[in-house]
């Protein structure tokens, strides 16, 4: 026999293929395609009516004509039966995917007749909602280079029912996900539907979940140029109790796979914890205090000069960075920030970020440091060699530093790789959050080390964001 | 990276991605479409991809993540009908030695055969291809050396072995 490594060797020295497929002219149209398709949004008045224009033909075929006519729920009735907006998603709540976000444009309250879903035959109300809120979203690019592409229709909507019984919600349930199913000839225009299996979802409360994708098309020539797209959705239906959520996104476009579960897969289960009764009442007093970080507000303090081979940038937009709060398969639910501001010190060898939020109340804040010691607290990985885990020390009363440091084990043994932490703390209604990784290290002590000198060197943010509060 | 410099990194690494995902996976079509994606990915996405410094990098890993998403969807639902990049290929046949080692490399778990194809097809340095796959160094060397063990052992079972094309199973 040969030896297997010469064969591997000689195979990649060997293989060769077949022709290249498509010429990098080609390559590069697709890829100026995807481009503009996740950078679809942009702000701007033009910009927004054209989307809206886009979405009227697609949910303007539910059919929510005739039946019984719902009242507006009477909002004094007490809490739990009747849905509020902070029972939707938020801005903070919603993923897509690198580049590209959900963000709220309007939140329809209390009209059980508004249309929920293409797909429906009834409203939520002839089903038998008491109450419901609507939310619409568009998507936006979520990088800076982003802001001179055209609308392309991608949309996102949001329905929570509340309904007199569980028995109602459930077969309002039932009902929901065999339209979706059943839907092919239903909207106008559409000559091809086709629902996959369901997807499996993971919910944190009691109920029952499912998503369902559906492709069809054709999608006008103003939204698919080249003919070849069609209009890609989502739809997550979860219940629990008496109430249910239906959450739909919309791509005009081509099939994507997407590699950590679909966005709905993702964003039902916090959709069902969102929504039961109760849960998320905001404090409805906010503090009288500045609305936004200051422009002068330096997030880099503390931080040592870039040095070659470094880079360091500071912007305004999403508050958690990927690489350091998706270790977990879970973001931490950081509710909804009236501001926030990230920062990126990058070199060869080591990858640090700053975020920094201010919140319309100190519960906000709060809040959001519980979410984040709790989802990585929960968060651990084992692939049958390797464990993964987080060991997060909670702040010291009254305030202090949330330390959070990624610990693997071989056999029980800390294996040494690279050192990766996390430390956050509130202060009045701010919340900063600061983290690194660098090569070498990764057991305790070096982690211990590390969050010594994030801590430190964070210091001169935290007094700005103390006096920014009114807790200085 | 302007649009003559990505012609240029297309044309340089398209067969040779193509034929380490194909070993990872083997399944030399789907391979194909897979890195034609991955590149169209890389070029929607030319500034994350400068910024990773390893291009070529970034998009084996992106096909491959493809393939492996591709696969498990296929599981559970049919395809649909349409895709980002063309219809779907039929590519020549590769040769038959490259066939019964791809067969071969077939049976070995997933992460061996990733590690494998990384350091000796791709012949990236074990730091490379721990920092590539996510993991520590010391488990890309017992992969290592659990995959070739394996795979001797799976080539010595071909009826005399690879020399003279040989034994497919695919």
């Amino acid at each position: 026999m040969s030896d297997p490594m010469e064969e591997l060797d000689r195979f990649g020295s060997e293989f060769t293929g077949g022709p290249m497929p498509l010429p990098a002219s080609e390559i590069r149209r697709r890829g100026d395609r995807i481009r503009r398709r996740r950078q679809a949004v942009i702000v701007g008045g033009a910009a927004l009516a054209v989307a809206a224009a886009i979405a009227v033909p697609v949910m303007a075929v539910t059919g929510s004509g005739g039946g019984t006519k719902v009242p507006p729920a009477d909002r004094a009735d007490g809490a739990g039966s009747v849905v509020m907006p902070y029972d939707l998603l938020t801005d903070a709540d919603t993923v897509y995917s690198d580049g590209a976000d959900w963000f709220a444009v309007g939140t329809d309250d209390a009209d059980p007749e508004a249309a929920f879903h293409p797909c429906a035959r009834e409203s939520l109300g002839d089903l038998g909602a008491t109450s419901v809120e609507h939310r619409d979203f568009e998507q936006r690019n979520t990088l800076p280079e982003g802001a001179d592409i055209e609308v392309l229709g991608d949309a996102m909507h949001q329905a929570v029912a509340q309904f007199g019984s569980a028995a109602e919600a459930q077969a309002a349930y039932d009902t929901i996900v065999g339209w979706v199913n059943d839907c092919d000839g239903r909207i106008d225009g559409i000559t091809t539907y086709r629902a996959f299996d369901p997807l499996p979802v993971s919910l944190t409360v009691d109920g029952e979940a499912t998503v369902i994708q559906a492709n069809y098309g054709p999608a006008p020539k103003e939204l698919d140029e080249f003919g070849d797209g069609g209009y890609i959705t989502e739809t997550g239906v979860a219940v629990s109790g008496e109430r249910l959520t239906v959450v739909r996104t919309q791509i005009v476009g081509q099939d994507y796979n997407f590699l950590d579960g679909t966005p709905v897969q993702r964003m039902l289960p916090v959709a069902a914890e969102l929504m039961q009764p109760g849960e998320t009442a905001p404090d409805a007093t906010p503090d009288a205090a500045a609305t936004a970080l200051p422009d002068d507000f330096a997030l880099e303090a503390g931080w040592p000069d870039v040095t070659d081979g470094e880079t360091r940038r500071i912007s305004d937009g999403a508050l958690l960075v990927d690489e350091l709060t998706t270790a977990c398969g879970t973001e931490p639910r950081l509710g909804a920030p009236a501001d926030t501001r990230t920062g990126i010190l990058q070199g060869p060898t080591h990858y640090a970020f700053r975020g920094a939020a201010l919140y319309d109340d100190a519960q906000g804040a709060a809040d959001a440091l519980a979410s984040l010691a709790t989802t990585y607290s929960g968060c651990g990985a084992d692939d049958g060699a390797l464990t993964t885990r987080y060991d997060v020390t909670p702040a010291a009363e009254g305030e202090g530093w949330v330390r959070i440091a990624r610990v693997t084990t071989v056999g029980g043994e800390v294996l040494e790789e690279s050192t990766r932490v996390l430390a956050a703390a509130v202060v009045g209604r701010a919340l900063l959050i600061t983290g690194s990784e660098g090569e070498g290290g990764g057991t305790p002590e070096a982690n211990d080390a590390a969050l010594d000198q994030e801590v430190t060197q964070a210091q001169p943010v935290l007094e700005q964001l103390a006096a920014l509060t009114g807790e200085g | 990276m302007d649009a003559d410099e990505f012609d240029e990194f297309y044309a340089a690494s398209f067969r040779r991605v193509t034929g380490q995902v194909y070993a990872m996976i083997g399944d030399l079509d789907e391979a194909t479409e897979c890195v034609q994606e991955a590149f169209a990915r890389a070029w929607a996405h030319r500034r994350k991809l400068d910024r990773s410094g390893h291009p070529e990098a970034w998009v084996r890993t992106t096909a491959y993540r493809l393939a492996v998403s591709r696969w498990r969807r296929r599981k559970v639902a049919q395809r649909p009908t349409d895709r980002a990049v063309g219809a779907p290929l039929a590519t020549a046949a590769a040769d038959e030695s490259h066939v019964a080692l791809v067969a071969a490399l077939k049976q070995l778990p997933e992460a061996q055969r990733q590690a494998l194809v990384l350091h000796h097809i791709a012949d990236l340095p074990v730091h490379q291809v721990a920092a590539e796959v996510g993991v520590p160094e010391g488990t890309i060397k017992a992969r290592l050396s659990r995959g070739r063990a394996a795979l001797a052992t799976l080539l010595s079972d071909e009826t005399g072995g690879l020399q003279g094309g040989g034994v497919s199973h695919v």
